[in-house]
């Protein structure tokens, strides 16, 4: 009889979750401030949703892409930051680390409701690969206050790039299937 | 071919067979044609470029027979175009997760009642209004049902549609008329990963988000009365028609895969024109194993919808005070329109195993073919193509042309012509909803942005669409359908 091997599925650590602590240095280095927008922008595309992201460095090209996602799914300025989520990617290189890192955010909201207003990516070494920590700060969904707007159904790898445009530019294109 | 056809505007090195077949030749890595059905006005809509570069991108797939196949509402897609149908050698060819896409089994429903125009039409509003409550749908709807066991979870997986009918949730005629009889072989949920199954636990019996619906319609026109007569339908009758997927479930079993598949196509040396390509040899254990869990998709899939239809029968009958008798509500046929699978076929005078992937693209099997059900095998499988929620929707038929040049296959609804940036562009300053409530159609929607996202010019002609695989004697129309109500999520 046929024995199907094991998938060896995507590896993602969950570190730590749970409410905000108050000490400083763990609040988010970026908080988008309802102005998600600003930071990406929407191409044409005739059936899903394609966005272009910019961002100065590599870790910030990745916490715009965080709010795009989120900004797509509700409007950012109800989103309280009560709840820290973070989770760490670690892949072949920068593009596969923006999808893994936008999957793993999606699946934060799919899987518990949370919606992100706030992140922050810290960057971590290792040969040959791209490591990053993702922290995200807001709140699960709440319908009373909570729109929400466009379902994604998951992050594609088509169109998907990123790349320096020069130096201190980034850009990243992204297709959502909705 | 026909030399004879104006070509201006049409994109280059597209050769006409006919006024409604194109072909592109097999060029540079491309293993076989592509074949295109459609006008020269479609294909002269925006974009249609890079739709056939897509058609040419699958074409250089292993393993591909015959022709990668165009249907009229292609559109772009990730990989594989909307719209696209590829059918590979079981023996020699791949299986691909984005053939088929993430949401795996997105197919159709049609219900016919006994109900007359007459009978809905000053209960409209209220008939809508119930059933805008009774069926979750938006973004992340959920809690139709109780939360499932993973017991529970993995009986569906294997069982389909059967899983509801046993437990209540409909007839087994209703199965009789789904295609696969709401069930793929092979299904195996040890296949499926843990993420997925958490997504999948409370969402059977949702409608989802995005271009997913429930209409109530009424039977406008018939164009063949005798295949109206044997699926049920006559002017004048009230229809319903249900639009959903396998939801989160097969948005995860999609998601999982492409990684997969994309590591096994490096490992097998397959050259892929586009990551989102990404396959495996079907007889593969990567291959067999995705054909597994997506069969527990689909599965899901038919469980979905046929929960939906139970759901929209207790809301009927609540609303119109009538008997399950009077109201007479029953299945016309589901098709799945996102989907792989093991096929039968005739190619060039030779029997083959296929694995015919259909992406937007619905089976059209023909008279006397052992797939279709016995009440239909005289006339050819119902092919269920839903229009925009301002226009139509139609029924058609299967055809033995279908078998011979589409491997049974044809196109599953208008396409999309203009992206939801445009649209919500287009709509700004106008009511949606009044513009339909003018028309006669109450729509309801939970999102924000959906009337405008879905609007009517956003898609293309269905008419025309419909009737391009008519007049190619693919899949005639049966039926015009006109919606009187729209439910989006």
């Amino acid at each position: 009889m046929y024995q199907a091997p094991a998938v060896p599925w995507p590896q993602t650590k969950r570190i730590a979750g749970g409410a905000v602590p108050s000490s400083s240095q763990d609040r988010p280095s970026r908080w988008c401030h309802g102005r998600a927008a600003s930071f990406y922008t929407e191409l044409e595309h005739p059936a899903d949703l394609f966005l272009e992201i910019k961002g100065r460095d590599p870790a910030e090209l990745l916490e715009h892409a965080l709010f795009a996602l989120f900004d797509q799914i509700v409007d950012l300025r109800t989103v309280r930051l009560v709840r820290r989520r973070t989770f760490s990617v670690r892949e072949a290189d920068l593009t596969l680390a923006l999808r893994h890192t936008l999957t793993e955010a999606l699946a934060l909201f799919n899987l518990e409701g949370f919606l992100a207003a706030a992140a922050g990516v810290r960057w971590e070494g290792g040969e040959g690969t791209v490591g990053v920590v993702v922290t995200l700060w807001g709140e699960n969904v709440d319908r009373s206050r909570h729109e929400l707007q466009t379902e994604i159904k998951a992050v594609t790898y088509h169109r998907l790039l990123t790349e320096q445009t020069e130096p201190g530019a980034w850009r990243a294109t992204i297709l959502f299937d909705v | 071919m026909n030399a004879d056809l104006d070509t201006a505007g049409i994109p280059p090195r597209l050769i006409p067979c006919n006024d409604v077949i194109w072909e592109i030749p097999a060029t540079g890595d491309m293993r076989v044609p592509g074949r295109i059905y459609a006008t020269k006005e479609l294909l002269s809509s925006p974009g249609q470029s890079d739709v056939l570069a897509q058609v040419r991108n699958v074409a250089t797939l292993p393993g591909i027979v015959r022709y990668s196949l165009a249907m009229p509402d292609i559109h772009f897609g990730y990989g594989f175009p909307i719209g696209g149908v590829a059918a590979f050698s079981v023996e020699d060819g791949v299986i691909s997760p984005g053939g088929v896409g993430y949401d795996i089994n997105c197919g159709v429903r049609l219900l016919a009642t006994d109900l007359h125009r007459e009978d809905i039409e000053p209960a409209l509003k209220r008939t809508i209004d119930q059933l805008f409550r009774d069926i979750p749908a938006g973004v992340g709807s959920s809690g139709a049902i109780q939360k499932l066991s993973r017991r529970q979870l993995e009986t569906i997986c294997v069982r389909g549609a059967a899983w509801a009918v046993e437990n209540g949730y409909g007839t087994p005629a209703d199965l009789e008329r789904t295609e696969a009889g709401g069930a793929l072989p092979g299904a195996d949920p040890s296949a499926v990963s843990e993420r997925a199954f958490a997504r999948g636990t409370d969402q059977v019996g949702t409608l989802g988000a995005g271009n997913h619906f429930l209409e109530v319609q009424v039977v406008e026109e018939i164009f063949d009365r005798e295949a109206a007569t044997a699926f049920g339908l006559a002017e004048g009758q009230i229809t319903l028609m249900i639009h959903v997927g396998s939801r989160g479930f097969g948005y995860q079993i999609c998601d999982d895969y492409l990684g997969v598949m994309g590591r096994a196509a490096a490992a097998y040396g397959i050259r892929l024109a586009d990551r989102q390509l990404a396959c495996s040899p079907v007889t593969s254990p990567e291959g067999r194993r995705y054909l597994a869990a997506m069969a527990c998709a689909a599965n899901y899939a038919w469980a979905n919808r046929q929960m939906l239809m139970h759901l929209i029968e207790k809301a009927l009958l609540r609303t119109l005070s009538l008997s399950p008798q009077a109201l007479g509500l029953r299945l016309v046929y589901d098709v799945a329109h996102n989907i792989a699978k093991i096929e039968q076929h005739t190619v060039e005078g030779k029997a083959m195993t296929l694995c015919v992937h259909r992406k937007g693209a619905t089976r059209a099997f023909g008279p006397q073919h052992p797939e279709v059900p016995a009440v239909y095998r005289s006339t050819g499988q119902p092919v269920l193509i839903p229009g925009d929620m301002g226009t139509a929707s139609f029924v058609c038929k299967g055809t033995r042309q279908a078998m011979e040049e589409t491997f049974g296959s044809t196109c599953h609804g208008a396409g999309r012509v203009m992206s939801r940036a445009q649209a919500l562009k287009r709509a700004r300053g106008r009511a949606i909803e009044r513009e339909l409530g003018e028309k006669g159609i109450v729509a309801r929607a939970q999102g924000r942005k959906t009337l405008g996202e879905e609007m009517p010019e956003a898609y293309k002609d269905v008419e025309a669409v419909v009737g391009v695989m008519g007049r190619a004697g693919i899949s005639p129309r049966v039926a015009r359908l006109r919606p009187l109500g729209v439910i989006k999520g």
